[in-house]
């Protein structure tokens, strides 16, 4: 064994103890600096979904409901705001359509569709976080899943003329595109009951204008009539018999929605053909 | 004076404010409607546009003729099986018509819209010296004011009447008379080493042999004076010949064959086989001045005149395999007009010269197609529905008749639809009567 030349024994036997004992702070000092480092880190990535958050935890706390309402009133002007029309070129998607977009990987969250001006995140098939325009970008998704949830759960609600895809919501005041997903159910409905006659050949076809009526219960057809015929009294004939045919029947419009049956309840439409 | 303008001024700022409200509302639509089949002001009506409807045979209910006869009842399914035929109605199910309406001239036309019929045909026949004399009248449930056709018809045989009945009713729903009454030329096997030529009725009655029954008669074609086919002589040549009774009178006779004859333009398109290859000749009908039109070392058949008379499409083998060729009546010109399939024979025109239909070899069996006159335009009219082949026009060009190995002679409308069966057994080079 070898020894040091100059330094006693006890000095030595001293020296060790200190170290160990430094030693042994030094990796104390460490554990507790990295954990406090981890915690920090994970606390400030709740909003990321990591562990740190419990799954039942709320995702906004009072003050940031009062940061939100603020930023409400600033965008809207001051006067009601409705949070549907606030989010980034992000439109509401109707309840039929909601089950055959599957964007998300959580399928019990309502799914947004976006248009075509969104700035796509690259990272979102991993974070299912988009971009959405400048700003908070919590904020934005907190407004977007406030006008998602809203118009799912009150589907039935209808504060104005229509949307233009067709949802009761929404400020479309035109009444060609307001419930215009309706007047396609019904277009297509008539596009597979109506025919022309075989008698006729194809380039003796000529355009005509229909008026049909919907049943009190936004159901069927109950009435129609035509307002200007084809010229071919044969073909307008056998048009009177498809239409009355159509409302004695009462064959109700295939898939059509309660929110459908509201739009065009009592309605008539005009039924223009046009030749090709 | 000051006072008073400004009270008038009041005055007519108080009418205003109470006018307004008045005019404001004036303005406004009644809000919600209401009523489930109240029409709404056409201002406000919503427009749906519709385009490339489809179409459909025009529903029509023929009842009973009325007559109580054995005829009038013939009347009844005759004319019914001719516009079914026809591909141009559907006629509709008996037990489902009104019995509410059963005895009458007229219609109670609401009764008819549940039917869905578009027409119901009312007729009423009388019997004289067996001649049947139809009284026709035509309603149409959507405008039930007056009848839309009434015309007498006979007197005649009940089969005679039905088909002019038919004709009728097609001319005056399309603007052209139907062909039902006209005949279909085919042959068939009858024995061993024996086909005759028959006539048949296109409603797939009045099946009637026309040739002897002795050897081979075949290749049959409608000319002057009635029907012309191929017949094998004693002597063992084929001689075209041109049916009567009790012998048939020979046409066309030579060292070899002659054969395959069609007719059109005041002439006479044939195959002759002198020296081991067929070639096309032209001649008058009654077979003078023989003109070779085609010199190819392949065979040359089956040729049929354009109904104009200008062109003759044919087939030959003269590029390797049978194809469908044209060129002009005088033989010259000849331009292949198929190039796709590698069995294509009996060709047929249109009546009215624009295409040509054939029958084509797919896999194992026939199928009919049509084509362009002058190529291309390829339209497959059968598929998937056995071997069809010998495709005939009708002389309107609305139906073709064809030969089915699903069993006899079939007719479809000129888009291969509304395939149905009008003969049982065999057919081959179907002619229908021009």
């Amino acid at each position: 064994m070898s020894t040091v030349p100059g330094i006693d024994a006890r000095t030595r036997q001293h020296v060790a103890l200190r170290d160990r004992a430094s030693a042994v702070v030094g990796v104390l000092v460490a554990i507790v600096v990295h954990i406090g480092v981890a915690a920090f880190g994970m606390r400030a990535g709740a909003q990321e979904g990591n562990i740190a958050r419990r799954a039942d935890q709320p995702l906004a706390t009072p003050e940031d409901e009062q940061i939100i309402e603020g930023a409400l009133l600033r965008q809207g002007g001051g006067g009601n705001v409705d949070p549907r029309h606030v989010p980034h070129r992000v439109v509401p998607i109707r309840a039929e359509e909601r089950a055959q977009v599957s964007g998300s990987r959580h399928t019990d969250q309502p799914v947004q569709r976006h248009d075509a001006g969104v700035r796509r995140d690259p990272n979102s098939l991993v974070t299912e976080r988009d971009i959405m325009g400048r700003g908070n970008q919590d904020l934005a998704e907190r407004l977007r899943n406030m006008a998602a949830n809203e118009n799912a759960e009150n589907p039935s609600a209808s504060p104005g003329p229509g949307a233009p895809d067709g949802s009761i919501h929404g400020t479309e005041t035109d009444p060609n595109r307001a419930g215009a997903g309706a007047q396609a159910k019904i277009r297509s409905f008539l596009q597979n009951r109506l025919h022309l006659l075989a008698t006729a050949p194809t380039s003796a076809h000529r355009p005509f204008l229909l008026r049909i009526s919907i049943s009190s219960d936004g159901n069927s057809i109950v009435n129609g009539s035509i307002v200007d015929g084809s010229g071919d009294e044969t073909v307008d004939s056998d048009l009177t018999v498809q239409i009355r045919q159509l409302a004695e029947s009462h064959d109700p419009i295939p898939e059509l929605t309660d929110d459908d049956r509201l739009q065009i309840a009592g309605r008539s439409y005009r039924v223009r053909y046009v030749p090709d | 004076m000051v006072r008073s303008r400004v009270g008038t001024i009041l005055v007519a700022m108080a009418l205003g404010t109470a006018a307004l409200p008045a005019w404001i509302l004036a303005q406004t639509p009644p809000a919600g409607g209401g009523g489930g089949s109240a029409p709404p002001s056409g201002s406000g009506e919503v427009e749906i546009t519709l385009q490339n409807l489809q179409t459909r045979l025009l529903p029509i209910a023929i009842p009973a003729v009325r007559g109580g006869t054995p005829q009038a009842a013939a009347v009844t399914s005759v004319l019914a099986n001719d516009l079914r035929l026809s591909a141009l109605f559907r006629v509709i199910d008996s037990s489902t018509y009104p019995a509410s309406d059963a005895d009458s001239m007229t219609i109670q036309a609401p009764a008819w819209v549940p039917v869905g019929a578009t027409a119901v045909v009312r007729a009423q026949a009388t019997l004289t010296n067996e001649q049947v004399t139809v009284e026709v009248r035509i309603w149409e449930p959507g405008r039930p004011s007056a009848a839309v056709f009434t015309r007498t018809f006979g007197p005649s045989g009940s089969r005679g009447v039905a088909h002019q009945i038919a004709n009728e009713i097609i001319r005056h729903y399309t603007g052209r008379a139907g062909t039902f009454g006209s005949r279909i030329l085919f042959a068939r096997r009858t024995g061993r080493n024996r086909k005759d030529v028959f006539t048949v009725d296109s409603d797939g009655a009045g099946l009637s042999q026309i040739s002897s029954g002795r050897r081979l008669n075949w290749l049959p074609a409608w000319g002057p004076g009635g029907i012309y086919y191929s017949a094998q002589t004693r002597e063992g040549f084929i001689a075209l010949v041109r049916h009567a009774r009790p012998t048939p009178v020979p046409i066309v006779q030579v060292d070899g064959m002659a054969m395959g004859a069609h007719f059109g333009g005041g002439h006479m398109a044939l195959v002759l086989n002198r020296d081991g290859n067929t070639e096309i000749y032209s001649a008058t009908p009654t077979g003078q001045n023989l003109t070779r039109l085609t010199n190819s070392p392949g065979n040359d058949l089956s040729p049929v005149i354009s109904p104009d008379g200008s062109r003759i499409a044919f087939v030959s083998d003269r590029d390797g395999s049978p194809q469908i060729y044209v060129m002009s009546i005088s033989g010259g010109g000849a331009r292949r007009v198929t190039f796709q399939g590698t069995y294509n024979q009996t060709p047929a025109w249109v009546p009215n010269g624009t295409t040509i239909a054939f029958s084509s070899r797919v896999g194992g069996s026939f199928d009919i197609f049509t084509v362009n006159a002058g190529g291309g335009g390829l339209r497959r009219l059968t598929e998937n529905q056995g071997s069809n082949s010998d495709p005939t026009y009708s002389p309107d060009g609305r139906l073709i008749a064809f030969s089915s190995s699903r069993g006899g002679i079939f007719l479809m409308n000129q888009d291969g639809l509304a395939q149905t069966q009008i003969l049982a057994g065999g057919g081959e080079t179907l002619r229908w009567e021009p």
